[in-house]
């Protein structure tokens, strides 16, 4: 079992949310946005043109994308000689696999749903964090890259693992 | 990149707007402790919770993104700064030894110009208030001005492998003191 980065592969979670949620993605993602207060994120530099209007009746909503993009930071690549150069950022419309536009405070609050159950069931959380099945020896996860290597620990046992897993946005 | 131990807890979140990053380290092959940006939390952390543990993982990446980095060619700043002296004492060459009572608060400004090799620093602050002379009130009024700065003139840091970097650091300063 090897890992692989494939992002187009969520795409598949698009229709999926919205099945599950009644709505479309997008406003199902406009709707956890809202619902975790991540007032500075936008969803996909491109959310202002289709926000529909019964989700902002007041228009708050759409001018406060319009301030978050005002401030959103300029975009450098940096070539093989390490010279920075202002670009574009590529995603423009919110998908699966990329497109949202958020803050460290904002993605803090998302961790905290998560990890407090709030958006996910402590079981859907477990089998996140699990190996699929013929890889229990493996480092990776449900989706994720994890690592997990032997720590010495304070639990009675003397000794405890420490696993770290990263998902890349 | 979010990297997450969910069994602590613990979660840090970085954003950057430039591919330096991520791509200089092949992340994609699914191995983030490649990353020199993963490499300095590996010790020991403890979790956070609620308040504390957002507040944590920004300053943990503003501290990370604040490192000296490789690739930065060149930066100048301007940072403002208070400061506190707690019970400090003067030997100037004033009649008597006055002493600097309690807490004072200082504040000023610091200058730092920053580039591959060599970096300067200078710092400049004004301290009213800062002898007395308890409650004889021999001093009616006083400050202090100072003003220091130091270069810092380091190996550059892409040649240097084993991610030690010598350097050499001097500097000087002057005070200016009124006592009335």
């Amino acid at each position: 079992l090897r890992f692989s980065y494939r992002p187009d592969r969520l795409a598949p979670l698009a229709p999926a949310i919205a099945a599950c949620t009644g709505d479309t993605f997008s406003g199902a993602m406009i709707s956890m946005l809202e619902r975790f207060n991540m007032t500075d994120s936008v969803p996909g530099s491109d959310g202002t043109s289709w926000l529909p209007a019964s989700a902002d009746p007041g228009g708050g909503v759409a001018q406060r994308y319009s301030s978050v993009l005002g401030r959103l930071a300029t975009p450098y690549t940096v070539d093989g000689k390490s010279k920075p150069t202002p670009s574009r950022y590529s995603a423009t419309t919110l998908t699966p696999s990329s497109g949202l536009i958020s803050t460290v405070r904002d993605l803090a609050k998302f961790d905290l749903a998560i990890g407090e159950g709030v958006q996910l069931r402590a079981e859907t959380l477990a089998l996140a964090w699990s190996a699929p099945n013929g890889a229990a020896a493996s480092v990776y996860r449900m989706g994720w890259a994890g690592s997990c290597r032997a720590t010495t620990g304070n639990r009675s046992s003397g000794s405890s693992a420490s696993r770290t897993t990263d998902l890349r946005l | 990149m979010i990297l997450t131990a969910p069994f602590r807890g613990l979660t840090l979140i970085l954003l950057a707007n430039s591919s330096g990053l991520a791509r200089p380290f092949s992340l994609e092959a699914g191995d983030v402790t490649v990353s020199t940006v993963r490499a300095p939390v590996s010790g020991n952390l403890r979790a956070l919770n609620g308040r504390w543990r957002i507040t944590g993982a920004v300053v943990l990446a503003a501290v990370l993104l604040s490192a000296p980095s490789q690739r930065v060619a060149g930066e100048r700043q301007i940072r403002p700064f208070v400061g506190t002296t707690f019970g400090g004492m003067h030997d100037l060459s004033t009649p008597r030894t006055l002493r600097c009572e309690g807490s004072r608060a200082r504040r000023g400004e610091r200058g730092v110009a920053a580039g591959n090799r060599r970096r300067s620093t200078s710092i400049g602050a004004r301290d009213t208030g800062s002898f007395q002379a308890g409650d004889r009130r021999l001093v009616l009024d006083s400050r202090v001005t100072t003003l220091m700065g130091n270069v810092v003139v380091a190996a550059p840091a892409r040649e240097n492998p084993v991610r030690v970097r010598p350097y050499l650091s001097g500097g000087a300063g002057l005070m200016w003191t009124h006592i009335g």
